[in-house]
């Protein structure tokens, strides 16, 4: 009781000297910044996710539909905001400012100095922001059912991709900053805040691609198919689970991060159909061939494949951590985890239809989900291989990022 | 230096009357039949994708005075694209004259759907319409754009994996050195 009470005190007075750290200004700049992005980009992400449903039901009938307004409201905000960080931390640089100089800057065009991951999402939305006008131009040329595989749509996720690697960098330079420190900041669950965001950004990187999976249409090769939409999920699945576990070196963190995205995955899958139809009753639109907006249950489902892939890497940790195998928080043949990691891709959301199909006929299926999720087994078979060696890749990407995102503070 | 101004008075003259005269006279004009109807469509800007079409539609047979209502752009086949909501409105300066106020959003061919009543009675059709686009851009051109952040990306990508590679040499290093201290004795 003692004991506790004393650490307690010990803590308090930390937390104390924490908050008299002369980079304080620094970190708080930093900090309160990535948190208003991080809001922006999930803004963006709920907006794309209705977007994709607003293209499929509506029709992209014009630019500055609600969903685009969102999206690009989330994503011109995120770009300002850096656009600004850059500016005050080149400043402060030559300023000489606490906690501004070359160890927790990189210098860009030799004049501005801030932090990479600021640095990598100005240049994302920037990327974004170009991408805009000619996606609207492309649509202009080809048409509304242009969808995911068009030139500027893939540029638009590129810069989106980069933009959310840059914010994650960011964090987890924070993060490793705290972790350097004597008097870190208070932590919840073991984690402290720069933390706390990395978890809730790879979270957001791997929902992201659950609304746009029946977008990853078969590519026919002959007589079979290549299925596409195993690959996306084995690459975020073995990237970012194996990155938020090295990033943090904490066991049950894989875990944490499934259990955040369900419910963030569950309240897109509501909010789409929700707003999509509260929108087009506004605006007086009719929906393309008669097809209501509805909840999609299989997507819905669908972290039920996240869930089995960080209970791979748990175990994994857990056994090498006991046996001795990995020193240092290290994890040992991600690789491998990766090609284990492409098996539920390609069975579990046909499996997921399956089941829906045998045990609860009555809850509607949408055709997209038809079409896309319902592979024949020699199909399957044939991406299964690809899908091992994406994986494999994608794993040890997934090393490279968690032990620089560890390590890294600039 | 009395000339000069009045050059330039002229001058401003001229410009102000050629600028009110191509805003009076349409650009083009096109004839449609709804029904019993023969219709006049003036285009004071061709349809072109994004931008607001300036066009009148009227009769053009003198002395029938016709209403307007009901009036939609229908994608005509081969064009991508969803209807889109037409606002018609009397033209203040042409009597009978109706403006027609729609954003085509894709280029093709586009057909303008309308209800026309009149003495003869009320009848809908389509007229014909056909929108231009921007110069088209080639398709190798908008992929090599529009994959560019790619190499960005990949090109990052490897930085990171080298500079990872030789953090990780170097704190295994520094491991093994703490290992292989000797241990001061106490």
């Amino acid at each position: 009781m003692a004991h506790g009470m004393a650490q307690g005190k010990e803590k308090a007075a930390s937390y104390k000297l924490a908050s008299m750290r002369p980079d304080l200004t620094e970190r708080r700049i930093r900090q309160t910044s990535g948190w208003i992005m991080l809001c922006l980009m999930l803004l963006a992400e709920l907006g794309l996710a209705w977007d994709r449903r607003w293209h499929d039901i509506v029709g992209r009938d014009h630019f500055w539909i609600p969903p685009h307004i969102m999206m690009y409201t989330g994503i011109g905000g995120a770009g300002l905001i850096t656009l600004g960080i850059v500016l005050v931390d080149t400043r402060r640089y030559y300023q000489k400012k606490a906690g501004v100089d070359d160890s927790s800057t990189i210098s860009v065009l030799g004049f501005f100095h801030a932090p990479l991951g600021f640095i990598l999402l100005g240049c994302g939305m920037l990327i974004d922001a170009i991408a805009a006008p000619f996606d609207n131009y492309w649509h202009e040329l080809y048409g509304i059912d242009v969808t995911f595989w068009s030139p500027f749509h893939l540029m638009g996720h590129l810069g989106a991709t980069i933009g959310g690697i840059g914010i994650i960098y960011a964090f987890a330079a924070q993060a490793a900053h705290e972790r350097q420190v004597e008097h870190p900041s208070p932590r919840l669950l073991g984690l402290n805040g720069p933390e706390w965001a990395v978890v809730i950004l790879l979270t957001a990187f791997m929902e992201i691609i659950l609304p746009a999976l029946t977008a990853f249409i078969p590519v026919v090769l002959g007589p079979v198919q290549l299925l596409s939409y195993p690959l996306i999920l084995v690459i975020t699945a073995s990237l970012f689970l194996v990155s938020a576990y090295l990033c943090m070196r904490r066991r049950g963190i894989a875990l944490l991060t499934v259990l955040i995205l369900w419910p963030l995955s569950t309240a897109t899958e509501l909010f789409t159909p929700f707003a999509l139809s509260f929108m087009a009753t506004r605006l007086g639109l009719t929906y393309r061939l008669g097809r209501e907006p509805i909840v999609d249950v299989t997507l819905a489902l669908l972290p039920v494949f996240y869930l089995v892939c960080a209970l791979m890497v748990e175990a994994t940790v857990a056994w090498q951590r006991r046996s001795g195998k990995a020193g240092n928080g290290e994890l040992r043949g991600a690789w491998l985890l990766g090609i284990f990691m492409a098996i539920p891709a390609v069975v579990i959301p046909p499996g997921i239809v399956q089941a829906l199909r045998l045990w609860a006929p009555g809850i509607p299926l949408t055709p997209d989900v038809i079409q896309v999720l319902q592979p024949t087994w020699l199909n399957m078979l044939i991406t299964l291989p690809i899908a091992m060696l994406v994986g494999a890749i994608m794993a040890y990407l997934g090393t490279v990022f968690g032990d620089i995102w560890h390590w890294n503070t600039q | 230096m009395r000339n000069r101004k009045i050059h330039v008075c002229l001058s401003l003259l001229f410009l102000v009357m050629v600028f009110t005269a191509a805003g009076s006279s349409p650009l083009a004009t096109q004839t449609a039949r709804i029904g019993h109807y023969r219709l006049l469509l003036s285009f004071y800007s061709l349809p072109r994708t994004g931008q607001q079409l300036n066009m009148t539609i009227q009769s053009a047979t003198s002395g029938v005075s016709l209403r307007f209502s009901q009036a939609v752009l229908n994608p005509a086949a081969g064009t991508d694209a969803t209807p889109v909501g037409v606002a018609l409105s009397s033209d203040s300066d042409t009597p009978g004259a109706y403006d027609v106020d729609v954003t085509p959003p894709v280029r093709g061919a586009w057909l303008l759907h309308l209800t026309v009543s009149g003495p003869a009675g009320s009848f809908a059709g389509d007229i014909p319409m056909n929108v231009l686009s921007p110069p088209v851009m080639p398709t190798w051109l908008g992929w090599l754009i529009g994959l560019s952040p790619a190499s960005l990306l990949l090109t990052f990508i490897l930085m990171q994996v080298r500079w990872r590679n030789a953090r990780r040499d170097q704190v295994r290093q520094e491991l093994l050195q703490q290992v292989s201290k000797p241990v001061e004795p106490v």
